[in-house]
C-alpha cells in the first residue's frame, strides 16, 4: 500500500540548468564506476544574465520540431516524439513517472493505493483541476478515457498496455478504481503515467466510430487541463501554445507562450539555433558539437537517452544459427573504438538491453563482452569456419563466412557503423557487405525475414519488460531475429509479475547471462541525446523521458 | 496526334479549337488515370504500411499490426481498394489521412497556397535571371562573358538543390544574416499588421525562391541564349539591322519577341522540375508546402495523401503543358494553324 503526499507546486528557484546538466552525467559517471567521456562538454561560458536566478514570468521560447504534431487527441495518431512532447504540455496524466526510474509523482491524482492482492488500484483525484472551460476534471473523465483506450473503433496503438485491466469503476466524483485481472510490476505506470486523461464532457459527444477521422473536430472542441493551451496551429509550420490561466499549479507556467516550429532538416535546425531563430533543438548530431561549442550564446545539454543500437542476427539462417559464431562476431567487434569514432564522448557500450540506471544496484554488473579478436578467431575455428584458401575470408563446407549487414539511410551514425564494422570483422576473417536501405524497405525485409543481419535500435521501456526482445511469443513481431529459449520465456514471465524493481534483479541478472551466452543481438551502444539550447532560456532539465519534461518551469531572462 | 474520327472531323468542320481542346483534355484525363493507377500499384507494392507507424513496439506487435491493417481496410484485395478509392475520388471524396485523421482534401488545400506562392516567385526569379543573362551573353557572343554565363548555367543546372539551399542558408542566413533560415513567417508574428506580415513573408520567401529559381534558371538561360541565336540568323533580323536599328533594339525587341514563343514550351516542360525542386527546397527551408506533405506521406505510407497529391501534381503538370501549348499557339501563327488543322 502506497501513498504519496501531494507536494505543493514548486515556486522555489530551481538549480540552474548548467548545474543540472553537469550533475546528470556526473551521477551517471558515478553509477558506471567512472567514465572519462561523461563530463559535460565545456562551452557557453557566458553568464546567464539572470540576475539573482529567480524565475521570471513572461516571454516566449521557440522550439524546433522535426515533424508536425499528429493531432490534439493522442489516441488517434502515432505516438511520435513531437506529438507526445506537445500534447503532454496540454493534458495531464494521473501520475507522472520521474526520470530517476524510481519515483512517481502525483498529477491529476493526489494519491493512489493498491488493494492487498494488488488487483485493484484506486486513484484519488485532486479537487482543484479544471478543464480550460471551467468544468472540473472528475473520475468520469478517467472512466471515459479508459473506454476510448480500449474501444476497437478508436484502435489506439497503445491499447495493449492496458489490456490487463478488466474494468474501471467510478466510486465518486473524485475516486476511481482500476480492476486488473492479474497483478504485475508496471500496473501504475501503464494506467497512470502512460497516457493522458481526455475530457469526457467535451469529446464524449462524438461516437467512437468517428474518432479516427475527426482530428479537426477535436481541435475545434479542444479543452485542456495542462499548463499550456493551444493558441494557433498552422499545419506543417507552427504550433503556438500559451499559458493556461486555469492551470492548477499556482504561478506556473512561467512562459507566456511556447512556439513550436516544424523544421524537418537537422542542418537547418542547427543554423536556426545558432542564429537565434529557435531557442531549443531536441537532437543535434555529434558532428555539430564543435560548432555549438564555438557559439557563445548557445549551450549543449546532454543526457542519456533510452535508445539502444544493436545488430540483430537472423537466427534462422546459417551461420547465425550457431551461438558460437554470434559470440565470435561480438568478440570481434571493437566497441570502444567504434563508439569513439562515431560518437566521441556521447555514447557508451552496452551488453544487453538493460540500461544500468534503470536497475537498482546495477552499476558494473552488466558488463559487455570485451573486444577479443583472438577468442573470436578460436571460436570461429571451433565452429568449423577456417580460411582454407588464404583469401582472408573463412569458409565452411565451401561457403565463405560472408553476409550483408543492412541499416536504414538517413542515419549518419548507423551508416558509419556499417563501414567500421566491415573493417573490424574483416580482421577475424568475416566478409561484410554493408548496405543502407530506405527505412520502409528495411522494415519490410526485416519483418519478412529476408535479411542476414541488421543494425537498428530500440527505445527501452522503463517498465523493464523485455518480452519484446526475447519472448518466443514475439517472433514475427519485435523478436524479428527469431530467438526462442524456454528458460528465457519463463524468466520473462516471472519478471513481469515481480512486485517491484528490487524483486526483478535476480531475473535481470539471469537474462543478462543468457544474452551473453547466446548473443541473438549484439548490442553496440547507448547514446546521449545532445540538445542545443540558447542561453536566454533557464530552468530546462530535459531527460530521457521527455526533453520538454519541465517546460512549465522554463523561463527566460528579460529581453535585451 | 491522330485523334478520333469524330474529333478530327469536328476540327475539319471548323469547330477546330474546341475539338483540339476536347482532345487534349481527354488525353490528359487518360494520362492522369494512368499516373494514379501506377502510383497506387507502386505504393502498395513498396514495403512498409501505415500500420507500421500506428502500432508501437511491444508485446503482440505482429498481431496488433495485422489488426490495424484490417481496421484501415488494407487487408482487402487490391482491386477492391483501388475501385473504392477511384469511385470516391471521382465523386470528390479524397478520403481521410491514415496518419493525421483529417480529410485529405483539407491537408492538400492547406499546403497548396504555400507551394503556389513559392513556385510563382521561383519562376519570376528563373525568367528574370534567364532573360537578362541570356540577352547579355548573346550581345557578347563568344567573348568571355558569354563563356562565363554558359559555365554558370551549367553549374547551376548541376548543383543539387539541397546543397545550394544549405549554402544559401550558411551564407545569407548565418554568416551574413540578411534573411531568415527557414519558415514562412517569423515566430509569433500573427499580431502584426498586414503590411508588416507581408514584408515578413517576402523576407522568408526570398531564399527558397532564389534557390529554386536559380536552380531552374541554369537550364533556361541556355535555352534563351540558343533560341536568341537561332532567331538572329533569320532574315527579319538582317532587315532590322539593315534599317539601321540599334543592336539593343534589334535584340531586345525584334529578336527577343520571336525567341519568346519557344520559351513558352520550356515553361510547360520545366513544371515537373519545378515541383520536384520545390519538394527539396521546402524541406531545407521548412517551407510548409505540398512538397513537405508528399515527402512525409511517402515516408509514412499515408496512401490516401500520396494518391491525392499525385493527382494534384500530375494535373498541375498536364494543365501547365496545355496552357503552355495554347499560349504558344496564340503567340505563333504557324502553331495556331497546325492546331486548328488538327495536325
Amino acid at each position: 500500500m502506497r501513498r504519496h503526499p501531494f507536494r505543493h507546486p514548486r515556486v522555489r528557484p530551481r538549480p540552474s540548468r548548467r548545474v543540472a546538466a553537469l550533475a546528470v552525467p556526473l551521477l551517471l559517471a558515478a553509477a558506471l564506476g567512472g567514465c572519462d567521456g561523461c563530463r559535460r562538454p565545456a562551452g557557453g561560458a557566458a553568464d546567464d544574465g539572470a540576475g539573482d536566478g529567480t524565475p521570471r514570468r513572461g516571454g516566449q521560447v521557440v522550439i524546433a520540431l522535426t515533424s508536425d504534431v499528429g493531432a490534439v487527441n493522442e489516441v488517434i495518431v502515432p505516438a511520435t516524439v513531437p506529438t507526445a512532447e506537445v500534447l503532454r504540455r496540454m493534458f495531464l496524466p494521473l501520475v507522472e513517472e520521474m526520470p530517476d526510474y524510481r519515483t512517481v509523482e502525483p498529477r491529476l491524482a493526489e494519491s493512489w493505493e493498491f488493494s492487498d492482492d494488488r488487483k485493484t488500484l484506486t486513484f484519488r483525484l485532486r479537487d482543484d483541476v479544471v478543464w480550460s472551460d471551467g468544468v472540473p476534471v472528475t473520475a468520469r473523465d478517467v472512466e471515459f478515457t479508459y473506454r476510448a483506450w480500449t474501444d476497437p473503433d478508436v484502435a489506439w496503438g497503445g491499447a495493449f498496455t492496458v489490456e490487463a485491466v478488466e474494468r474501471v469503476e467510478v466510486i465518486d466524483e473524485r475516486t476511481v478504481a482500476f480492476h486488473f485481472e492479474r497483478a504485475y510490476a508496471s500496473q501504475l505506470l501503464d494506467v497512470g503515467a502512460g497516457a493522458l486523461i481526455l475530457p469526457a464532457h467535451a469529446w464524449g459527444e462524438l461516437p467512437f466510430s468517428e474518432w479516427r477521422a475527426s482530428a479537426d473536430w477535436f481541435r475545434e472542441n479542444l479543452v485542456v487541463d495542462g499548463p499550456f493551451r493551444l493558441a494557433s496551429w498552422a499545419p506543417q509550420h507552427e504550433i503556438v501554445l500559451e499559458r493556461n490561466p486555469l492551470y492548477y499549479e499556482e504561478g506556473l507556467p512561467y512562459l507566456d507562450r511556447v512556439i513550436f516550429r516544424v523544421v524537418p532538416d537537422q542542418t537547418s535546425q542547427l543554423t536556426q539555433l545558432l542564429n537565434g531563430e529557435v531557442d531549443f533543438v531536441f537532437q543535434l548530431s555529434p558532428d555539430d558539437v564543435a560548432r555549438v561549442e564555438a557559439a557563445d550564446d548557445v549551450e549543449l545539454v546532454t543526457y542519456w537517452s533510452r535508445g539502444v543500437i544493436f545488430i540483430g542476427w537472423n537466427l534462422s539462417k546459417p551461420p547465425f544459427d550457431d551461438a558460437r559464431v554470434r559470440r565470435a562476431l561480438t568478440l570481434g567487434i571493437d566497441r570502444p573504438t567504434l563508439i569513439d569514432s562515431i560518437w566521441g564522448r556521447f555514447a557508451r557500450p552496452l551488453a544487453s538491453p538493460i540500461v544500468p540506471e534503470m536497475v537498482p544496484g546495477a552499476a558494473g554488473r552488466f558488463e559487455p563482452l570485451p573486444y577479443d579478436p583472438e577468442r573470436a578467431r578460436a571460436l570461429l575455428a571451433e565452429a568449423g569456419w577456417e580460411d582454407r584458401d588464404g583469401d582472408g575470408v573463412r569458409e565452411k563446407d565451401g561457403r565463405p563466412l560472408a553476409f550483408t549487414l543492412i541499416t536504414n539511410t538517413g542515419n549518419r551514425q548507423r551508416e558509419d557503423a556499417l563501414v567500421i564494422l566491415q573493417d573490424q570483422l574483416r580482421r577475424v576473417g568475416v566478409a561484410i557487405e554493408p548496405r543502407a536501405l530506405e527505412f520502409n524497405t528495411l522494415v519490410g525485409q526485416v519483418t519478412s525475414g529476408a535479411y542476414d543481419a541488421v543494425i537498428t535500435a530500440w527505445v527501452m521501456p522503463t517498465t523493464l519488460d523485455y518480452r519484446f526482445a526475447y519472448a518466443t511469443s514475439e517472433i514475427g513481431g519485435s523478436n524479428f531475429v527469431g530467438y526462442s529459449d524456454p528458460r528465457m520465456d519463463a524468466l520473462l514471465t516471472e519478471m513481469r509479475e515481480a512486485p517491484d524493481r528490487e524483486a526483478m534483479r535476480p531475473y535481470l541478472a539471469e537474462m543478462h547471462e543468457i544474452q551473453q551466452r547466446d548473443q541473438p543481438y549484439t548490442f553496440l551502444w547507448q547514446s546521449q541525446r545532445i540538445s542545443g539550447i540558447r542561453e536566454r532560456v533557464h530552468g530546462a532539465e530535459p531527460n530521457h523521458l521527455y526533453s520538454l519534461f519541465d517546460l512549465r518551469e522554463w523561463w527566460v531572462g528579460p529581453e535585451r | 496526334m491522330g485523334g478520333t474520327g469524330a474529333l478530327s472531323g469536328a476540327a475539319r468542320r471548323g469547330g477546330g479549337f474546341a475539338g483540339y481542346l476536347a482532345r487534349r483534355l481527354g488525353a490528359s484525363a487518360l494520362l492522369l488515370l494512368l499516373v494514379v493507377t501506377l502510383t497506387f500499384g507502386l505504393i502498395h507494392a513498396a514495403p512498409g504500411s501505415p500500420a507500421d507507424q500506428l502500432v508501437p513496439a511491444g508485446p503482440g506487435e505482429a498481431e496488433r499490426r495485422a489488426r490495424m491493417e484490417r481496421a484501415l481496410g488494407l487487408d482487402r484485395p487490391l482491386h477492391e481498394q483501388y475501385t473504392a478509392w477511384l469511385a470516391a475520388a471521382v465523386r470528390g471524396d479524397w478520403g481521410t489521412s491514415m496518419l493525421q485523421g483529417r480529410p485529405v482534401a483539407r491537408v492538400i488545400a492547406e499546403a497548396l497556397p504555400a507551394t503556389a506562392l513559392l513556385a510563382v516567385a521561383a519562376m519570376a526569379v528563373e525568367y528574370t535571371f534567364a532573360l537578362s543573362l541570356g540577352l547579355w551573353a548573346v550581345r557578347r557572343r563568344d567573348r568571355f562573358a558569354d563563356h562565363a554565363v554558359r559555365g554558370l548555367s551549367l553549374l547551376l543546372f548541376s548543383i543539387p538543390a539541397f546543397w545550394l539551399g544549405l549554402m544559401a542558408i550558411l551564407v545569407l542566413a548565418y554568416l551574413w544574416p540578411v534573411f531568415p533560415a527557414g519558415g514562412m513567417y517569423a515566430p509569433g508574428t500573427d499580431h502584426l499588421g498586414t503590411a508588416a506580415r507581408l514584408g515578413d513573408l517576402l523576407r522568408h520567401l526570398a531564399l527558397p525562391a532564389l534557390v529554386l529559381g536559380l536552380g531552374l534558371g541554369g537550364n533556361t538561360v541556355r535555352f534563351v541564349r540558343n533560341s536568341l541565336l537561332d532567331v538572329l540568323g533569320e532574315d527579319f533580323v538582317r532587315t532590322a539591322r539593315a534599317k539601321g536599328l540599334s543592336e539593343r533594339r534589334v535584340l531586345g525587341v525584334h529578336a527577343l519577341r520571336n525567341a519568346l514563343a519557344p520559351l513558352l514550351q520550356i515553361f510547360g516542360l520545366t513544371l515537373p522540375a519545378l515541383l520536384n525542386g520545390s519538394l527539396v527546397v521546402e524541406v531545407v527551408f521548412a517551407w510548409p508546402g505540398l512538397g513537405r506533405v508528399v515527402f512525409q506521406a511517402i515516408n509514412t505510407r499515408d496512401i490516401p495523401v500520396v494518391l491525392a497529391a499525385t493527382v494534384v501534381g500530375a494535373a498541375l503538370v498536364l494543365g501547365g503543358n496545355l496552357l503552355a501549348d495554347l499560349l504558344h499557339a496564340a503567340a505563333d501563327p504557324r502553331v495556331r494553324r497546325k492546331v486548328v488543322a488538327g495536325a
